[in-house]
């Protein structure tokens, strides 16, 4: 499992959160020079309830989230999942971390599904890839998309597959979902469906973090850190 | 479309991959058919000939040799007996004649009179010449009665024939007693009978020939026919040994020579294919390469999330096989077929050896193969670098500074260099060499290479540079070097294969044209005519009947220390010989000018022949009134042409030919019509063994196979680049134009575009390969020696096609382009 992946001791004693961020930078080397996306962030993430990152287009959102999700590395500052450090992981390693633990809903609805299978292979696609045998019976009512199984996900429309899509990442049974702007190509009434599956996946005892600038979703949260120019602009809720 | 330019590269690669083992091989075959062509059908099995052998010997050869040829797959034995030529007497007669007896001779003659196969058969000349009559019995009534009256055997010989075509063949023109016709026996205990007593110790000649019903058509059947020929000749040997008499025979396994011969055509016909047709493979592999760049372009969001979910590069490279595998399998399979059933169209021969198509299909397999690692491992890098490594491109900025193009142009080099000073191997009594040079054969496709190489890299440095070109004042100038700036990688390779495509096309069909064009120029002045063959002097003297004269010209032929003398007949000569370049009209204008005038025999001075006045052995005081480089038969060396009215006595002249415009069967059925005997028919489509000419030739017409492919291969890349960035061409041209860009401007600008990447490649194509071929044809000639040497081959139709042909293809891939701005909907290509 992924922890056994980890050499190195816990970094911080206290109760071990899901994420440590403590002085994080991120920069990325551009045609124009190096371009600092995020820099000296600290903050922490539990390991349940939503934790939303807040603010404009431009402050970092994204960058931190792709971060967390084991994806981009950090630059300076020490950033640990589950009390250990994940800098220094390699490649094998944080993939077993992404694999087993780890669910992503990104921002397109058509980016978070195979587009020619249908509803139920996609569950079960998304299950065998965390080496699960399948999705639980009944996700597809508990997402409000029942009798959809045999249809191809080109028929839902865009909220039925944002939901979908937390359906898939449900299925991953992870310890984490990072949803970035996961209502911003919704319409109101579609957004406040998948708001609603996000409570209550939260509620399953996953941790969520999504990143958005959407009133709604950003009120959902316990914790919200906002964001601007990349750096921490405030944090509110039980993290702060 | 990526589906199917997944199929058709596929098809390609292994159309490529199994097409270049097939031609090698079927050079081989085509090697073997052309050599066992050129001789006697029954020299191709082996043979054994005896001259002064006791009869009772020659009948135990007989014996040996068939029990030996049956035990060796040889059932069938054509076995003869030969009295010497001697003035045997027929009633009282004694004309110059010889006896034999051949299986199956009878089956093989056409009888004039009489057929009755228990007695002597006397050919029709003899016939007339002795009185002989039917029941005739000769040599003082001690010979069998004549039965059939036949029709004498003549030049050139029927296939039964050809390999006792000395003896059977007789010659009014050859010496007394050199030969004689022949009366045959009709068995050889006739034969035994009645000549045993009579032709004297060790005077008797026997032969045996082993006819097959199928001469070999691959290198493998000729390699069979050979082996078994050697332990038919082996057992022979062993056999007279044994007695000690094994002076009695030579053996002859003459196809032996030609099987090796065809085994280094093949491998070198192979070899020679072998750079261009690795870069072909390379330029596929290339293609599968930008075809899975263009899949993983699509498949983007979908690798991006089993990325996410933890599956690695390799992972995803996998995913891409599994999907792409299918229409790969399907083309490698389509190539293999057509490679197979359209070698007709490509290769010299459609015969195969057994095992080479398992072979082709193990080729195009390992092409398979190595397209699937393509798209595995692009696939992969492209995760690796796109998800994990943060998008940097160092190994494809490594592989660009690479100087290939110096690379290629050092073995092209070395290659001319090899070509330059290797000396061409010459056989005895054959005027042209019998190999051709694997490495050299490659240089010019190596500098067809390396001008495509260096075209690339100076567009590559021009499009980098054309971000500080501003030329709005020519709008679609500038937007067409935006767009091939923005798809700089497109445009190289489209640029690449484009030139290679034409390049090759052009040399192959250069240097295979040039070729053709000096086996066919050297043939024709090396015999003179289409066909010639000689005839007795005293037709030469007093001409031909007006029936052949009307198809042919009599030459004759005077050798001397100074150099060859033509007697020609001007009035007839241009129309009968084989002139090449020159005009008829200014060669019989030359001829005319010929004519006596009473001081000396005017003559046209040919080659090196001096311009001054000289006094010629049996012809006189000639006086040059002409020069020519060449002419007929003399070719380019010395020698003088006269006019026959100018000669003061024909009977000086050794040789008389009859020269014509028809093919040899025609020439001698007229003259065999006329009752003109005639001798050593020549033809120009076996004068030389082109085989030399045609190793070349079959080299770069693969070579020419593969430009084709090349060519379709370059079009495709032009319609799939277009088509790759046709969603955001198609934008950013219908809001251009929404903002008031005008059609016709959009039209140049695509034009401009497609046109520049077509008309750079058809320019340096063809500039490479025609200079290419120029230079590559006269040192490619495998027989400089024999003149005129190859040279530069009139490629200005090729050209023309060529451009005529990318203008086409230019103007349809810019109509889809222009089409798909104007029907585009800017509302769903910006929400898409």
């Amino acid at each position: 499992m992924a922890e056994s992946l980890f050499d190195a001791e816990p970094l911080f004693d206290e109760v071990v959160p899901l994420y440590e961020l403590r002085g994080a930078h991120v920069e990325y080397r551009t045609p124009a020079g190096v371009v600092p996306a995020v820099e000296d962030v600290t903050f922490d993430v539990p390991t349940d309830g939503i934790t939303v990152l807040a603010g404009p287009s431009g402050s970092g959102k994204s960058t931190l989230l792709r971060v967390l999700g084991l994806i981009d590395r950090h630059t300076a500052g020490a950033v640990a999942w589950q009390g250990r450090d994940i800098r220094n992981l390699s490649h094998r390693a944080r993939r077993a971390v992404r694999r087993d633990r780890i669910a992503m809903v990104f921002q397109a609805p058509p980016d978070n599904l195979i587009g020619h299978l249908t509803v139920a292979q996609n569950l079960r696609a998304a299950a065998q890839s965390a080496g699960r045998p399948d999705a639980d019976d009944g996700i597809l009512e508990w997402l409000g998309i029942p009798g959809t199984g045999d249809w191809k996900v080109g028929a839902l429309s865009g909220g039925q597959q944002q939901r979908l899509a937390f359906g898939c990442a449900m299925a991953r049974r992870p310890a984490v979902v990072l949803a970035d702007e996961p209502t911003s190509q919704l319409d109101a009434a579609s957004a406040a469906l998948v708001l609603d599956v996000l409570t209550r996946l939260a509620g399953e005892g996953v941790a969520v973090v999504a990143a958005s600038h959407d009133p709604d979703l950003v009120s959902l949260g316990q914790r919200v850190v906002r964001l601007r120019e990349g750096r921490v602009e405030g944090i509110e809720g039980v993290a702060a | 479309m990526t589906v199917l330019v997944a199929f058709v590269a596929a098809l390609l690669l292994a159309f490529v991959g199994a097409a270049a083992v097939l031609h090698a091989n079927a050079a081989g075959s085509a090697a073997i058919g052309y050599q066992a062509g050129r001789l006697c059908e029954q020299t191709v099995p082996p043979v054994a000939d005896g001259n002064r052998v006791a009869l009772d010997d020659a009948q135990a050869v007989l014996r040996l040799a068939r029990a030996k040829g049956q035990a060796n797959g040889f059932p069938t034995m054509v076995g003869a007996v030969y009295s010497g030529v001697r003035q045997w007497d027929f009633g009282g007669r004694h004309p110059w004649s010889q006896f034999g007896y051949r299986d199956g001779a009878m089956d093989n003659l056409t009888v004039l009179e009489g057929g009755g196969r228990d007695g002597l058969w006397v050919p029709r000349s003899l016939a007339d010449i002795a009185g002989i009559k039917l029941g005739d019995r000769g040599l003082q009534g001690t010979l069998p009665p004549v039965t059939a009256i036949y029709a004498d055997v003549t030049d050139p010989a029927p296939a039964y024939w050809c390999a006792e075509e000395r003896r059977v063949v007789a010659n009014p023109l050859a010496p007394e007693g050199a030969t004689g016709p022949m009366v045959w026996f009709p068995t050889l205990e006739s034969f035994a009978t009645s000549m045993g007593p009579v032709v004297g110790r060790n005077s008797a000649a026997v032969t045996v020939r082993f006819p097959v019903d199928r001469l070999p058509t691959t290198v493998d059947e000729g390699a069979d026919l050979v082996g078994r020929g050697q332990r038919v000749l082996d057992g022979i040997s062993a056999g007279l040994r044994a007695e000690n008499k094994t002076q009695l025979v030579t053996l002859g396994n003459y196809f032996a020579r030609p099987v090796d011969v065809a085994r280094d055509a093949s491998d070198t016909v192979r070899d020679a294919v072998l750079p261009l047709t690795v870069i072909s493979l390379l330029v596929g592999l290339a293609g599968v390469g930008a075809v899975t760049v263009q899949w993983a372009q699509r498949r983007h969001a979908e690798l991006r999330l089993l990325w996410a979910r933890g599956a690695g590069p390799i992972a995803l490279g996998w995913r891409a096989v599994l999907e792409l595998a299918a229409p790969l399998l399907s083309g490698a399979v389509v190539g293999l077929v057509a490679a197979r059933f359209t070698i007709s169209w490509y290769a010299p021969s459609d015969q195969l050896t057994d095992g080479v198509v398992p072979l082709a299909a193990a080729v195009a397999g390992a092409v398979l193969v190595a397209a699937l690692v393509v798209v595995g491992v692009v696939t992969a890098s492209r995760a690796h670098r796109t998800f994990q490594a943060g998008g940097t491109r160092r190994a494809g900025r490594a592989w660009r500074l690479v100087p290939w193009e110096l690379l290629t142009a050092g073995a092209a080099y070395l290659a001319w260099a090899r070509l330059h000073n290797t000396p061409t191997k010459l056989v005895f009594g054959q005027p042209l060499p019998q190999t051709a040079d694997a490495v050299g054969l490659a240089f010019p496709l190596l500098v067809v290479l390396t001008v495509a190489l260096v075209t690339v890299r100076l567009a590559r440095w021009g499009l980098r540079g054309t971000h500080r070109v501003s030329l709005w004042r020519v709008p679609s100038v500038q937007l067409a070097l935006r767009r091939l700036a923005a798809a700089a990688g497109s445009a190289v390779g489209i640029l690449l294969v484009g030139t290679l495509a034409v390049g090759t096309l052009t040399v192959g069909v250069g240097v295979a044209d040039a070729q053709s064009t000096a086996l066919d120029t050297k043939s024709g002045l090396f015999i003179g005519a289409e066909s010639t063959t000689q005839i007795p002097t005293d037709v030469g003297r007093k001409g031909l009947p007006p029936e052949i004269a009307a198809q042919a010209t009599l030459v004759g032929v005077l050798k001397t220390d100074d150099g060859m003398i033509l007697v020609v007949d001007p009035a007839t000569f241009a129309r009968s010989a084989w002139l090449g370049d020159h005009d008829p009209d200014d060669i019989a204008a030359q001829l005319a000018a010929l004519a006596p005038t009473g001081g000396g025999v005017p003559a046209l001075r040919v080659g090196s022949a001096p311009d001054a006045s000289l006094r010629l052995q049996r012809v006189g005081e000639v006086h040059p009134i002409g020069r020519t480089a060449t002419f007929p038969l003399i070719g380019t060396g010395r020698g003088w042409v006269v006019s026959r009215a100018a000669v003061p006595d024909l009977r000086e002249i050794d040789v008389w030919q009859a020269w014509s415009s028809l093919p040899g069967e025609r020439l001698v059925a007229g003259l065999d019509a006329a009752h003109i005997y005639h001798l050593h028919l020549r033809t120009r489509a076996k004068a030389l063994d082109g085989l030399p000419f045609l190793t070349v030739t079959w080299t770069f017409d693969f070579v020419t196979a593969l430009g084709v492919v090349l060519a379709v291969v370059a079009a495709a890349a032009l319609v799939l680049a277009v088509e790759v960035r046709r969603r955001q061409n198609a934008l950013a041209g219908a809001l251009a134009t929404r903002m008031g860009l005008r059609q016709r401007t959009l039209v140049a600008s695509h034009l401009t575009e497609l046109g520049s990447l077509a008309g750079i490649s058809v320019a340096a194509g063809s500039a490479a390969g025609a200079v290419c071929a120029a230079v590559s044809a006269p040192m490619l000639d495998p027989s400089p020696w024999l003149r005129p040497v190859a040279g530069a081959p009139d490629l200005v139709p090729l050209v023309s096609l060529t451009t005529s042909v990318a203008a086409l293809v230019v103007a349809l891939v810019c109509w889809a382009a222009v089409r798909s701005v104007n029907t585009a909907r800017v509302g769903e290509l910006i929400r898409g």
